[in-house]
């Protein structure tokens, strides 16, 4: 399977078979979702209609989780194999899920507002969030400021790794720590402490943000292996000029 | 959903707020895609003059 996911060929033709599937189900999961989550759900008898915010915040908080945790695979993968690919399937991932995390820390932001009387708390949950954008952040860096891009990948690499114990801690802070964020409502032992009206809306989001995901990903591993194609071209032309030149 | 009440105005602020991000990645990575298929249709095209 991994041996199989190594050859850039056959893997790109199935992602581009997939890619309008995807597209089009995202399109049809975020219009069902957006109705259902604004229109549709009813207001929480707590928070009111400001529970609304859950509909993007949560999709974009469980995605910026899910893609970190990816990356990390896809770059213990690359150290174990030795494959370039899963290198770049890392790269081509990091920014949907740093968008997600800036997506989850300013709507995050929005809903505490209303809900806290603040925008921001230095607690638990909110500042390992944090550390997750400014982990992505690092990794991003790290892959595009080296010249050699070889370099740049295996440091990112790094980074993607040993940040992932921030994953785990992001997911327990609020049952290891007392914080003013909510406890899970949905992944957690016991069964979701979510209405089905609230649950459903949020699931169809939830899919909606990851289809979205996987379109953005196929594109960007398709535009990394493209880049890779015309710097193989150049590389072989400054060869030929070489050995012109030395003839 | 009650458009009255008060908090309506952060439910439109978030959600413009997480639709104008995922906007802009897809704009990028659709544009970063285009410049670098142009690339290589570039190198192909030299490459069949020569």
């Amino acid at each position: 399977m991994v041996s199989h996911l190594s050859h850039p060929k056959p893997l790109l033709r199935m992602a581009e078979i997939l890619l309008p599937w995807a597209a089009a189900t995202s399109f049809i999961f975020m219009g069902a979702g957006l109705l259902w989550g604004l229109i549709l759900s009813p207001a929480d008898y707590q928070q009111g209609e400001s529970v609304r915010i859950m509909y993007v915040h949560v999709p974009a908080s469980w995605g910026a989780l899910c893609v970190y945790t990816a990356m990390a695979i896809l770059s213990g993968l690359a150290f174990v194999t030795r494959a370039p690919l899963f290198h770049l399937m890392a790269k081509s991932i990091a920014p949907i899920g740093m968008a997600f995390a800036f997506i989850s820390l300013g709507t995050g932001a929005i809903w505490g507002k209303p809900t806290w009387g603040t925008w921001w708390v230095w607690d638990a949950r909110l500042t390992s969030m944090l550390l997750l954008f400014i982990l992505y952040l690092g990794y991003w860096m790290l892959v595009s400021m080296f010249e050699e891009e070889e370099r740049g990948l295996s440091a990112g690499a790094v980074i993607a790794l040993v940040g992932w114990v921030n994953v785990p801690i992001i997911k327990w802070s609020v049952d290891w720590w007392y914080t003013l964020h909510q406890p899970a409502s949905v992944l957690r032992f016991a069964k979701p402490a979510i209405h089905w009206t609230m649950l459903m809306p949020l699931l169809c989001m939830a899919m909606a943000f990851a289809l979205y995901g996987l379109v953005v990903a196929i594109i960007r591993f398709r535009t990394e292996l493209t880049k890779r194609k015309v710097r193989a071209f150049q590389i072989r032309d400054w060869i030929v000029q070489q050995e012109k030149e030395a003839a | 959903m009650d458009f009255s009440s008060q908090h309506v105005l952060y439910i439109i602020g978030a959600f413009i707020l997480a639709g104008g991000v995922l906007t802009i990645l897809l704009l990028w990575t659709l544009r970063a895609d285009r410049k670098a298929q142009i690339d290589l249709e570039k190198w192909a095209s030299d490459e069949a003059e020569a």
